[in-house]
């Protein structure tokens, strides 16, 4: 090659250097040890080989993460093979909010061999998990995730907001508000007369009746429109099975005079027509369809975030709709569910893992407020940054973070959508700033949130000791007394059962009785007890 | 040969370059230039001309601080079919950095934008720098108003007033300002933070450039003269004792009339907001503006429609600004969602659904230039004042 091919090949080999460079597309031989890691599919995550946090995670770990999905159908069967599979090479399991397994059955897993305890990598030195544990004071968190085994099988999801998040709240088409001239209801009674409105003044204004005064499903409790209403007669939460606290004892509310009032009620706006058989068998995506119908056709309904249900696109929608606060019962009951953090498996190591040590370090950096920003928020300084003093967050008071791009329920790459260990801290998601963007459903929420925590109860029954409750029979008794009350309900909303006959009633209530209702109190009173004592000294 | 290879290089490198740097201001210019003529924004074109040039158009983008700009995308959508227009419902202060970030890239992504002149980017920026053009339709101009027909083309007349909920105080609990930052209404006064809401900012700029009425309120109320500390003012001493008073900030004026409107209340707080929040009285809310205050009620807060630098959609975008002011006659549907009684309608032919007039509410005119020149100091100041405020 002469001196002239050779310059010309240098400045050619430059220049590429210098592109390749520049794109960052350094393809060199990779001696990163890889996992194997499972997780559920996600419609919001546009591709997890690119996707931003699961590419700082590799980085930051130095590993080689290789993601496999999990089918959605018959997932725990699904899971089950994964795990007894020989030949498996399935290092982890990660889980979402919408896709994970219970404690009680991943002890099974745990006892059958199929994944490995945690136990001895959280105790031989200092982990972001410890942290976590020492960091939380609402309950014994590691006391909550370990099984009655004494081991600890996973790594947890935990969300500790609390200011920021509604469990159910109503929402109300101020569109058909306007039209008819009402006023957005204060009490049961006023929710009636808005709900005849709806139903006969065609406030879609097509000149026909279409209108559905209430769409629910009871598909999700949040959507559940009947619970939403018994909280204007007692507090009641399907959640912790109806079990409630004041001054400190364990209350059972669906065999008070207040429930039972609130059965005659709910009757009432199904004899009326007010609401409809169907709400009870509607599917979620039914449910959805049918609000986001660009007729106009419903008219309130109710569940946590408003884009759990409203498409985050459909501004036309969006803009119809307000938060209403609790209603007020005939009694004086007014009550806000309150939401409380609940450790959810976020990840477990399976017992093919070939180096547990490493996929634990992956998981337990997964748990550092780092990641938890990138995992709740994005990219630093793209997506989100710290907030400048004076910015107000979404909540009231000053904001800690400026959210530039929300990405919850929406098409992205930046995170992976709630999937893996995750701790969403409340000194964060409690305090971010308002977009600006009027259909910013943060802020929809945020609001709602504000105006119904003054109607949260006194004293809050953590979900959790229900939860992790392992005492002999408590579960089977749990699920018997939830699956009565379900069928109750239907019953007397239905007319099926008449709530105003006092011996259907005392059937009804002593139908709890002969489930085993007093000593299921029992227990949870003692946990709630021992919670208090915990309290004290935490 | 060293020398050859050296230049092949840098000639390589200033290609890649070249590649990669922003267009020159000169060629920008000549685009701009063009895409104005093009627009023939004085042109005498009838709503059908423009409805059949406009169907040839894509979607009309609107950058919008007012949510009811989607009620007059309905109806809009609905008298011209075939066309689709999609409003972004932002701060003003969003929109204003929206547009320029679109000057800097050399785009033009949106058509129109509606926005507040209250912080006075609009007519001392976005307009002398060519980032907006005021479009008004040559039918339509005689019938507003001179004082909406300015560098910027007012659509829509608003005030921003201090609030209190009718349901529980038979009347204005506050006659002058000065009693907000009394005891009494310690952690009961919301309002907008001012350096993201615009309305609030004019106001508190108007207490500073007011200072003089602010001390004769002051001593009007309590019989001895204001004490100002050296190198401050009474509007400035107002809005540190406001401030200090455990005054509740928000996002916007949404939330301040949640606060002090919404349903069920009995000790609900006053607070300062723009008077066209009086339409959520239509679905129950409990709310009052206080017309009657020393030294002075609040201030107009108009609301500006502008076509944007390059929009594409030229024809959508003047057939919308046609809607938007009600037609030739003033009849369209366009502007019924902005006539309530919280708002005073520009145009001298329409009649609007104020309580009162606007010569009786109190409110001043804005000041754009003071509020333009000391912008800076008073962002500057309220910052501290939030520092101090610990949010």
């Amino acid at each position: 090659m002469s001196k002239r091919a050779h310059a010309w090949a240098a400045a050619f080999f430059l220049l590429l250097a210098i592109a390749l460079a520049a794109c960052g597309a350094g393809a060199g031989a990779d001696s990163r040890q890889t996992v194997k890691i499972a997780v559920p599919n996600s419609k919001f995550i546009q591709n997890i080989e690119t996707n931003y946090y699961a590419r700082w995670l590799e980085e930051q770990s130095g590993l080689n993460i290789e993601f496999v999905f999990i089918s959605e159908t018959n997932t725990e069967e699904y899971l089950r093979l994964l795990f007894s599979s020989v030949g498996s090479e399935l290092d982890a399991v990660f889980f979402s909010p919408e896709l994970y397994l219970s404690h009680e059955v991943l002890q099974q897993y745990g006892e059958q061999g199929y994944i490995l305890p945690l136990n001895a990598y959280v105790e031989a030195g200092e982990t972001r998990l410890s942290e976590v544990f020492d960091g939380f004071h609402d309950y014994d968190l590691r006391a909550a995730m370990t099984a009655a085994d004494g081991k600890l099988y996973y790594m947890p999801s935990l969300n500790t907001a609390q200011l920021s998040q509604n469990r159910q709240v109503l929402w109300m088409n101020t569109d058909w508000v306007k039209a008819l001239g009402l006023s957005l209801p204060q009490t049961t009674e006023d929710f009636r007369e808005v709900l005849e409105a709806f139903q006969t003044g065609d406030p879609n204004r097509d000149g026909r009746k279409n209108e559905i005064p209430i769409a629910a499903s009871a598909a999700s409790d949040a959507t559940e429109i009947c619970t939403f209403l018994i909280n204007a007669f007692t507090y009641y939460d399907p959640q912790t099975s109806g079990l409630a606290v004041v001054d400190g004892r364990v209350v059972f509310t669906p065999a008070t005079d207040e429930y039972r009032a609130a059965m005659v009620y709910l009757n009432s706006l199904y004899a009326d027509g007010l609401l409809d058989f169907y709400n009870f068998d509607l599917s979620q995506s039914q449910f959805r369809q049918m609000v986001n119908d660009p007729r106009n056709m419903v008219g309130c309904f109710t569940s946590g975030s408003i884009t759990d249900v409203i498409y985050r696109s459909s501004t036309d929608v969006l803009s119809n709709y307000i938060h209403v606060p609790p209603l007020a019962g005939p009694s004086g009951g007014r009550y806000a569910q309150p939401t409380t953090a609940l450790p959810i498996p976020g990840g477990v190591i399976t017992a093919t893992c070939q180096n547990p040590q490493a996929v634990f370090r992956l998981m337990d950096l997964m748990l550092s407020e780092e990641a938890s920003l990138i995992a709740c928020y994005g990219e630093q300084g793209v997506d989100w940054d710290f907030a400048a003093t004076g910015d107000i967050a979404i909540t009231g008071g000053r904001a800690v973070l400026n959210v530039k791009t929300r990405l919850g329920n929406t098409l992205q790459n930046k995170h992976l959508d709630g999937i893996g260990p995750l701790v969403i801290r409340e000194e964060y998601a409690d305090y971010v700033n308002w977009s600006g963007m009027e259909a910013d459903n943060e802020y929809l929420n945020g609001r709602a949130a504000v105006s119904y925590q003054p109607y949260e109860p006194k004293e809050n029954l953590p979900l959790i000791l229900l939860e992790t409750e392992n005492s002999q029979g408590f579960q089977e008794t749990r699920r018997a007394i939830e699956a009565y009350g379900r069928e109750m309900l239907t019953a007397f909303v239905t007319g099926e059962k008449d709530a105003t006959s006092d011996a259907v009633w005392q059937q009804f209530v002593d139908g709890y009785e002969q489930l085993g209702l007093q000593g299921f109190i029992g227990t949870v009173q003692a946990a709630y007890d021992y919670l208090l004592e915990w309290r004290e000294t935490h | 040969m060293r020398t050859k290879l050296s230049a092949i290089v840098l000639a390589c490198a200033l290609l890649l370059l070249a590649a990669c740097a922003p267009q020159a201001a000169g060629a920008g210019e000549t685009q701009n230039a063009q895409w104005l003529a093009e627009a023939r924004l004085d042109a005498h074109e009838t709503p059908e001309e423009l409805y059949q040039l406009a169907l040839a158009e894509d979607t009309i983008m609107i950058y919008s601080n007012t949510s009811r700009m989607l009620e007059v995308k309905k109806s809009f959508e609905a008298q011209y079919p075939g066309l689709v227009v999609e409003v972004m419902d932002t701060r003003t202060y969003e929109i204003v950095r929206l547009l320029k970030e679109h000057r800097t890239a050399g785009t033009s992504l949106c058509d129109l934008v509606v926005l507040e002149d209250q912080n006075a980017l609009l007519s001392r920026e976005l307009v002398p720098e060519g980032i907006v053009y005021k479009y008004v339709p040559w039918d339509i101009a005689e019938h507003i108003t001179p004082e909406h027909n300015t560098e910027v083309l007012t659509f829509l007349g608003e005030s921003e007033l201090l609030f209190y909920n009718d349901q529980v105080y038979d009347e204005p609990p506050v006659l002058n300002w000065w009693q907000l930052t009394e005891p009494e209404f310690y952690g009961k006064v919301y309002f907008a933070n001012p350096l993201k809401s615009t309305p609030i900012y004019a106001l508190f700029l108007s207490f500073i450039e007011h200072s003089d009425k602010m001390a004769d309120a002051y001593e009007q109320l309590y019989g001895v003269p204001l004490e100002i500390p050296e190198g401050s003012s009474a509007g400035h001493e107002f809005i540190r004792m406001l401030t200090q008073n455990g005054a509740v900030l928000t996002n916007s004026s949404d939330e301040v009339s949640q606060a002090v409107g919404g349903p069920g209340q009995t000790d609900p707080p006053v607070g300062i907001m723009i008077s066209s929040k009086i339409r959520h009285r239509d679905i129950g809310y409990n709310l009052a503006p206080t017309y009657q205050l020393e030294p002075f009620s609040g201030i107009y807060a108009p609301n500006c429609v502008m076509v944007a630098e390059g929009a594409s959609n030229i024809s959508g975008a003047k057939l919308f600004v046609r809607w938007l002011l009600g037609e030739t006659d003033g009849t369209g549907a366009g502007m019924e969602p902005y006539l309530d009684s919280g708002t005073w309608p520009v145009r001298s032919d329409v009649q609007g659904k104020e309580e009162i007039p606007l010569a009786q509410t109190g409110v001043l005119m804005l000041n754009k230039d003071f509020i333009y020149e000391n912008g800076t100091s008073f962002a500057a100041f309220w910052n501290t004042l939030m520092e101090e405020s610990g949010y």
